[in-house]
């Protein structure tokens, strides 16, 4: 963003938060039918709410940073790419390994195939890149998707960076020279840059290209020193990772082993109670074993080294089981669940430290929050040197949008970054602005509640005149709007993003809802890859059901309005205003008729990166190699 | 995966004769020294449980990877049933476990036999 441009967005942002505190001191003050308060009340909250959402926006623009380009990168550093795939085709990843390995700057390639698929180690020996797979310590092991599949990999590679790549993501040759650079700054842990995709088309029904965040949005949080990692197309140093591994591992393990030894002490003594009338026999372990427990938090009170308290138990507990006869297997085995989840050393998991963040789905933002919080600074290079694929069907975006926010809600409310230590006070504003957008599922429902129940049963949610109201607000909206343009010059698809802000809200009520039902209730939530073909044929009507039967309700409450209206039992003036509410919340939520109807781009969208003759020749092997055993088989 | 399992001896998990490893690190103590001791440590424990002992006097340098590292050796050493042991004078070493806070968590032993004596 230039001067000219930074000095009129910071005009247009004092405008805005002038005009909407007017606004919205109006409104608390002078404006709530408290009579309807079931509506109105909820309105005024959701109002106050796109308020504040205004002032953060307005806050990250504030500071958009346009970095001068990094130093050239220096020679000798030693980098480890990594292309995370697990259920992506062959023949993309493959595409993907080639141009990473062609990479000019030296480094190593490795695709980390969480599918553990033979052809792929075999395709990727035949393009010379490396090939990293889980080990047999991952076995009935909690495996923590995308993280646990690069945190495996930390401990196998050594490089000092390591650039992550998603299975789609096709890097320009130049990607390693233009950003290696910005390490130079010994507190820079990771760098990112944005993610464009290729297979869209120019219309842009899906809300793909994602202009307005890798841009003036990044840019405004780099200002603040908040850059995000978005999981793709960053390089990261590894010993930030592996610092804020360690941070977390050693902030952990004294209170995790407390809580480890209550509950080892209580899961032993329902034993005894149950063996007393099954095992009699087994229970002198047992009581042995419970002993050693006591011991054990003995040992914890007076601050005894943890690796030494749990190497004791084990003793302990194998001599319980050796000194006594008749300890079936079924009690060795849950004296064996005990120990593990005494064990400093984390032997109920395939890795002691888990250097990306592991509490949810959404990795890149847990990850990137810490290491804020732990002093590391970031940056965000704003150039395009990433080609990706974006979905093509509207159930494959949404089910990408659905972990987006419930990942972000997961730690907005784990982990909040209002509370966390270490945070500067411009970062946690600005993680809590991407999380708290994704509220506005809440909000969308209210706005389009609101005009229904005025048209049907005649409940206006505003105790003022027409005129009245639009003095107030008509400056807030239209300042907001030329801000969000001026904010967002030459950043396509703004129109499009503030569709999709507002018509998928069942998906961020949907992600909300399971991201505290994650955090307070313990529910798994589930890591679903983007497919990156075309899952969806036909049009997808089913995906986007409940905006549709929204705009069913809104339409027949508009005939109930209008009827109302001429037959004389509604205002004509505050039907008019809900009808102009209304259509403004149909072009909003309109964007998923074309959204459902969407198949993927015309045939002027080409591929940047088609396959090269390298890659179609090892596909061709590969897949020779696969079906000779079958042949010989038929042949025999 | 069993902590118990195999069972070496009637009196002690692992007897005064168990087998032990001794590998010796000098200069930096970071990823790329891990990516050996992690072999060697997974290929000692491989068959039966064993002490591993890592002689750290000599480190010059240590990275969060290497200290990280070693957390990982614990935890590849006590799957196994075995145990894994660092001694040696390193104020390098003993920095970075203030630093990160880890000196409540593992301890690092003066002597190659206060670390045996401690695992037996």
């Amino acid at each position: 963003m230039g001067v000219k441009q930074l000095t009129l967005v910071r005009v247009l942002a004092v405008l805005v938060v002038a005009f909407g505190l007017v606004y919205v001191g109006w409104r608390w003050t002078a404006s709530v039918p408290w009579a309807a308060w079931f509506i109105a009340v909820p309105l005024l909250l959701a109002e106050t709410y796109s308020f504040g959402e205004s002032l953060l926006y307005a806050l990250t623009m504030w500071n958009a940073k346009r970095r001068r380009p990094a130093p050239v990168a220096p020679a000798g550093r030693t980098v480890d790419v990594f292309i995370a795939t697990y259920n992506e085709p062959l023949d993309m990843v493959l595409n993907t390994a080639i141009a990473a390995r062609d990479m000019t700057y030296p480094h190593e390639t490795f695709i980390l195939d969480d599918g553990d698929r033979p052809e792929f180690r075999r395709a990727a020996e035949l393009v010379g890149v490396g090939y990293i797979t889980r080990g047999p310590e991952w076995e009935g092991r909690q495996r923590f998707a995308k993280a646990g599949n690069i945190n495996n990999a930390l401990f196998v590679t050594s490089g000092e960076f390591i650039a992550i790549l998603d299975a789609d993501q096709v890097p320009e040759a130049r990607f390693l020279d233009r950003v290696l650079g910005y390490f130079d700054d010994e507190e820079i842990a990771f760098v990112q840059t944005p993610q464009q995709f290729w297979n869209v088309d120019p219309r842009d029904p899906l809300g793909s290209h994602a202009d307005l965040f890798y841009g003036p949005i990044q840019q405004g949080k780099d200002g603040w020193g908040a850059a995000f990692f978005c999981g793709s197309n960053a390089v990261l140093r590894r010993e930030a990772l592996m610092a804020l591994g360690l941070t977390r591992f050693s902030r952990a393990a004294q209170g995790r082993m407390r809580s480890a030894l209550r509950a080892g002490r209580s899961r032993l003594t329902d034993l005894l109670s149950e063996m007393a009338l099954r095992d009699p026999a087994g229970m002198p372990a047992v009581e042995d074993a419970l002993a050693a427990m006591g011991r054990a938090d003995a040992q914890y009170r007076t601050g005894e080294v943890l690796s030494e308290i749990t190497w004791q138990l084990q003793k302990s507990f194998h001599q319980a089981v050796l000194t006594h006869d008749d300890v079936s297997a079924a009690v060795v085995s849950e004296l064996d669940a005990v120990l593990e989840l005494v064990e400093v050393a984390r032997t109920d998991q395939a890795l002691a430290i888990q250097p990306l963040d592991t509490s949810t789905i959404t990795e890149d933002m847990a990850t990137a929050m810490h290491l804020h919080a732990m002093g590391w600074s970031s940056a965000y290079h704003h150039e395009v040197l990433v080609h990706g694929v974006a979905p093509e069907d509207a159930g494959t975006m949404l089910t990408q949008r659905k972990r987006w926010a419930a990942g972000s809600m997961q730690v907005f409310f784990s982990d909040n970054p209002l509370f966390m230590r270490g945070l500067t006070l411009g970062q946690r504003l600005m993680y809590l602005g991407t999380m708290t957008s994704y509220l506005n599922g809440f909000a969308a429902v209210v706005y389009i509640a609101a005009p229904i129940v005025f048209l049907t049963v005649g409940i206006f949610p505003l105790k003022a005149s027409a005129l009245t109201f639009l003095l107030y607000f008509v400056p807030f909206f239209v300042c907001c709007q030329i801000f969000f343009q001026v904010a967002g010059r030459r950043s396509r698809g703004l129109w499009r993003g503030q569709q999709m802000s507002f018509a998928l809200f069942p998906t961020w009520i949907a992600a909300t809802v399971s991201g505290f039902a994650a955090t307070f209730f313990g529910k798994h939530l589930a890591f679903s890859v983007t497919s990156k073909t075309k899952t969806q044929v036909g049009n997808d009507y089913r995906a986007v059901a409940p905006q549709l039967i929204v705009m069913g309700l809104l339409l027949i409450a508009s005939a109930i309005g209008i009827y109302r209206c001429i037959v004389g039992e509604a205002p004509l003036a505050a039907t008019v205003l809900t009808l102009v509410w209304v259509i403004i919340d149909f072009l909003l939520l309109g964007v998923v008729f074309g959204a459902a109807r969407y198949r993927g781009p015309g045939a002027g969208v080409t591929d940047p990166n088609p396959p090269t003759e390298e890659a179609t020749a090892a596909l061709a092997i590969v897949e020779h190699e696969s079906s000779a055993p079958r042949t010989t088989a038929a042949e025999l | 995966m069993s902590l118990l399992i195999p069972v070496t001896s009637p009196a002690f998990p692992l007897p005064r004769t168990a087998l032990h490893y001794d590998l010796t690190v000098a200069g930096d103590l970071d990823a790329t020294t891990m990516l050996g001791l992690r072999q060697e440590v997974a290929h000692a424990v491989q068959d039966h449980p064993a002490i591993v002992l890592l002689d750290v006097s000599a480190v010059s340098r240590i990275t969060p990877s290497g200290v990280a590292g070693m957390l990982d050796l614990l935890r590849i050493a006590r799957s196994a049933g075995g145990d894994f042991r660092v001694y040696g004078e390193s104020r390098v070493l003993a920095g970075a476990h203030s630093a990160l806070r880890l000196t409540t968590v593992i301890a690092v032993y003066p002597r190659r036999s206060d670390a045996l004596e401690a695992a037996r």
